[in-house]
């Protein structure tokens, strides 16, 4: 039945999409029988407070009977968090929602994940889901360069990342330790396996005497405070920075490293049924999707419509560096030893 | 007098003593608060789901990198208390025992790095002292001419200097009351037999406060060595590790798997015996002698007068304190003004903003105030009847395995927030009896209790030995049941420690982060955890705003506390 009504519902939001177009109003749940669904969902999201929020005010108004609870903090506190809960065999979490997915194919291979293959994955490309149906990367996350518009003139600004080897920026560049970070973590993993960059890019940007800090955040306050002048660091931080007013600049690069934010039902969760329907809500482009592009986050799906400079999923997925998410599972470690023995960490 | 109340009186015969009653109690409190966590972390650490694993232990235990690690907070640690005590014990004479005038206004400065939250701390001190971009490198560049900042604030000096500054007030807060309480017929005597001032700082004052400078001493060892905010935000970004930020370095380097935590828990226990040893020892130097001060006959001690050394001794520690107290307050308040982060701090970028946007925007700020009110408070209140409880019988019962419960209850303290957090939630979960506290405020009360715990433990125990057993005698032998004595002689006598351990305790818990980020559930967000998520939004603005609200909140609760506290007797 469950399923049933989940697939006559894709059809149905197809059928709505194909028939009006890029319409993004949608209607609201009343008499869809969204009411039978009653009960509370958990969240644990790396998305940010702000994202987290909305998306609870959407699918609220979606399903008026359901409550979304929320717990947001990074993807290593999420990771923690629910690490020790399946220690404890106490899990809280109804849906995880990750910046990059080398905890949750950690997970997937300790056997702590529901296999769950939503109706809507299918319009998510493949590089950026799992093939068994574990988890599913529901936003991209694209790394790019930020600057301090006080230190560093725009026409100085490379376009790319070979572009911080300038001498102009000897001591001057900072990004997130990838020790730390997941998305600093894919992002030297994507550079050290494409041919154009491997491990000699890296080999000179430590000549070029890169330095570090805890997360992307800490990275974008030192490059807006003066600091530092560049730094490599996630589209959507720097944007939200920017919309504040920050003295702080983004360029995207011509190479693209996106990183695909997945998410997962941990088994065991409370409540199987609404974890599975706030899944499909994440990933309906008529729901959760179209929440994002207002938080400069850029939905994994194509069909919502973008405001400008955003690339759709379909642009970035034909331009993006490969990055094997597996093998960064699995190997993850060596290289991280290596870059450390390089960065004389 | 019946029979039935000189039995009450002589306590033992009916029943179990009172003395064996707190002993009992203060067994099962520890047990439940502190032994389950601690324990969870150790098994989970050596037990790697199927057998007994030492090698883990053993080889994060010899990896480079943490031994690297070990050797900086072990630096860091030993400087950090050196100079801590020396300034906390100063500041403690000046303000305690001499003339010198706004000792009022001091003495609030002195509460104000506490309730700063560590990173914006950091914050400012970066943005003061930083090697591009500080402004009072900027300024001293210019004023000498110097083609290169004269200081940098990322570096291990630069740490424990942060350090100092944060932690020298533990020394203070302790040895200040210890001041206040001593006999001055002490000082006096040597004065009258003809030794000069220092002579008496020498060898009267200074011994008599050994136990208060030692608690304070082991109180500021102690966090410096399990401190994770501020080397990380001022040593991460040149590679400065130490064991706390290894043991998060280690969890993070796995993506938050268990293997990683249990690496973490490796690690912790390894600050866990550094802890140990230095309580041990702190143990054996105060057995050597007696430091009951308080006798019956006392009164207020007299204060010395600076005479000419007043207004340069005024000047430095006005100084002293705006740059230290002063400074990353306007940092912050600056910061809390400004339209965006990173705009030069200049009239048109001034806005009321983020006050505004903090109140109305958003809707987990009021729950988080009333849910850190309601931690703080009760916190506090726990915190200051167990630890009393806990000084009382480990330096007045004396009861076998008095070490024991010293080191039990200060332990939670050296571990990482997050290690015991995770403690909290494995204990917490059911694996207990059933009990089930997980995602509720309450897991994070037990959490706070256990980690704030020695904060009175120790400012009561150092008041406690200078209470003469003379007194409680006394008190005794004029018909007094031992409830009675405690309550009327040697509680009133320690009043000011304990007030004090209460707001050691209150000040961190309304802005503690590390420990309650893993705790809180949908309804249960602090303070810290409210000004965490507008950090990790990159709101930086609005999360200064909101540590300024919790600024205020602290000093208004503050004056509130003591102003119904307050000895009434004196009016």
């Amino acid at each position: 039945m469950k399923k049933f009504l989940s697939i006559l519902l894709c059809v149905l939001v197809v059928l709505s999409v194909a028939a009006c177009g890029k319409k993004d109003e949608t209607p609201s749940g009343q008499g869809d029988g969204n009411e039978k669904y009653s009960g509370t969902v958990m969240l644990y999201t790396s998305a940010g407070e702000d994202a987290a929020q909305s998306l609870k005010e959407v699918f609220e108004k979606k399903y008026p009977n359901v409550t979304l609870d929320f717990y947001a903090a990074t993807s290593g506190k999420c990771n923690t968090k629910l690490a020790t809960e399946f220690e404890a065999g106490n899990v809280s979490c109804d849906v995880v929602w990750l910046a990059e997915p080398s905890g949750l194919i950690d997970f997937k291979n300790q056997d702590r994940l529901l296999q769950y293959k939503s109706p809507f994955a299918d319009a998510v490309a493949a590089p950026f889901k799992d093939p068994d149906g574990y988890y599913c990367g529901a936003r991209i996350l694209i790394m790019g360069l930020a600057y301090s518009e006080t230190t560093c003139p725009k026409d100085q600004v490379p376009l790319n990342f070979d572009g911080l080897l300038d001498p102009n920026f000897t001591g001057q560049i900072i990004m997130a330790d990838p020790n730390a970070s997941g998305s600093s973590k894919a992002f030297v993993y994507g550079l050290v396996h494409s041919e154009k960059y491997g491990w000699e890019y890296f080999e000179k940007l430590a000549e070029q005497k890169l330095e570090f800090d805890t997360s992307a955040n800490a990275v974008n306050q030192k490059i807006a405070g003066g600091e530092y002048k560049i730094g490599v660091s996630p589209e959507h931080t720097t944007l939200n920075s920017i919309s504040q007013g920050s003295p702080i600049g983004y360029q995207a690069t011509q190479d693209v490293l996106a990183i695909a934010c997945p998410i997962a039902i941990p088994k065991g969760c409370p409540n199987e049924e609404l974890a599975k329907l706030l899944y499909d809500f994440i990933l309906d482009p008529q729901g959760g999707q179209a929440a994002l592009p207002t938080f400069n986050i850029t939905p994994i799906v194509d069909g919502i419509t973008l405001p400008a400079g955003m690339k759709s999923a379909k642009e970035i997925t034909a331009n993006a560096l490969p990055i094997d998410w597996v093998d960064l599972a699995n190997t993850g470690t060596e290289m991280l030893e290596k870059f450390n023995k390089l960065f004389g960490k | 007098m019946t029979n039935k109340d000189f039995l009450k009186l002589e306590g033992k015969k009916s029943g179990i003593s009172m003395d064996k009653i707190m002993t009992i109690f203060c067994y099962v409190a520890l047990i439940a608060v502190v032994i389950l966590p601690v324990f969870m972390i150790i098994y989970y650490t050596f037990w790697d789901g199927s057998k007994i694993d030492f090698e883990m232990f053993r080889s994060v235990l010899f990896q480079k990198e943490n031994l690297r690690a070990m050797k900086n907070t072990l630096i860091i640690a030993i400087f950090a208390t050196l100079f801590a005590t020396l300034v906390g014990v100063f500041f403690a004479w000046l303000l305690g025992r001499s003339d010198i005038p706004m000792k009022g206004f001091m003495k609030f400065l002195f509460s104000i790095p506490f309730m700063i939250p560590p990173f914006l701390a950091a914050m400012s001190w970066d943005m003061m002292f930083s090697g591009r971009g500080g402004y009072v490198n900027k300024l001293l560049m210019s004023l000498f001419n110097l083609a290169n900042a004269p200081l940098n604030i990322n570096s291990i000096p630069g740490i424990i200097i942060i350090e100092v500054v944060y932690y020298f007030p533990f020394v203070y807060m302790q040895v200040v009351s210890a001041l206040e309480r001593m006999d001055p017929t002490l000082e006096e005597s040597a004065r009258i037999a003809g030794a000069n001032q220092m002579y008496v700082i020498r060898k009267i004052t200074l011994p008599l406060t050994v136990p208060a400078i030692s608690s304070g001493v082991l109180l500021v060892l102690i966090t410096s060595l399990s401190n994770y905010g501020i080397p990380s935000m001022v040593g991460y970004s040149k590679g400065i590790f130490t064991l706390p930020t290894m043991i998060v370095e280690l969890m993070n380097r796995s993506g938050g798997s268990f293997v990683g935590i249990r690496q973490a828990a490796a690690l912790s226990i390894v600050l866990v015996i550094v802890v140990a040893i230095a309580l041990v020892i702190q143990r054996r130097l105060l057995t050597h002698g007696r430091y009951d001060i308080i006798k019956g006959k006392s009164m207020r001690p007299m204060l010395i007068k600076l005479r000419g050394a007043k207004i340069p001794l005024l000047v430095f520690s006005l100084f002293f304190l705006t740059l230290i107290v002063i400074a990353p307050i306007v940092m912050i308040l600056l910061v809390s003004f400004n339209r965006a982060y990173g705009l030069p701090f200049t009239m048109e970028n001034f806005t009321v903003m983020h006050y505004v946007n903090v109140f109305t925007k958003n809707a987990m700020v009021k729950d988080s105030v009333k849910n850190s009110l309601f931690l703080a408070f009760s916190a506090g209140a726990i915190c200051l009847v167990l630890g009393t409880m806990l000084a009382y019988v480990i330096y007045k019962v004396k009861p076998k395995g008095g070490t024991i419960l010293e080191m039990l209850a200060v332990l939670p303290y050296s571990l990482p927030g997050t290690v015991m957090s995770i403690g909290c939630i494995l204990a917490w979960s059911g694996a207990f009896f059933g009990i089930s506290l997980y995602n509720t405020i309450w897991i994070i009360l037990v959490a706070y209790i256990a980690r704030y715990l020695s904060y009175v433990l120790k400012s009561s125990s150092a008041a406690l030995q200078q209470v003469h057993p003379s007194l409680e005698e006394a008190a005794r032998s004029c018909g007094a049941s031992h409830y009675e004595a405690l309550k009327d002689v040697t509680l009133p006598l320690i009043k000011p420690a304990m007030l004090s351990g209460f707001f050691l305790v209150f000040l961190p818990c309304m802005r503690e982060l590390t420990t309650s980020i893993l705790l809180y559930g949908p309804k249960s967000r602090t303070l810290g955890v409210a000004i965490y998520q507008l950090r990790i939004n990159g709101q930086i603005n609005q999360a200064a705003a909101l540590s300024v609200i919790t600024i205020l909140l602290i000093i208004i609760m503050n004056n509130l506390v003591k102003y119904i506290t307050r000895d009434r007797r004196k009016l």
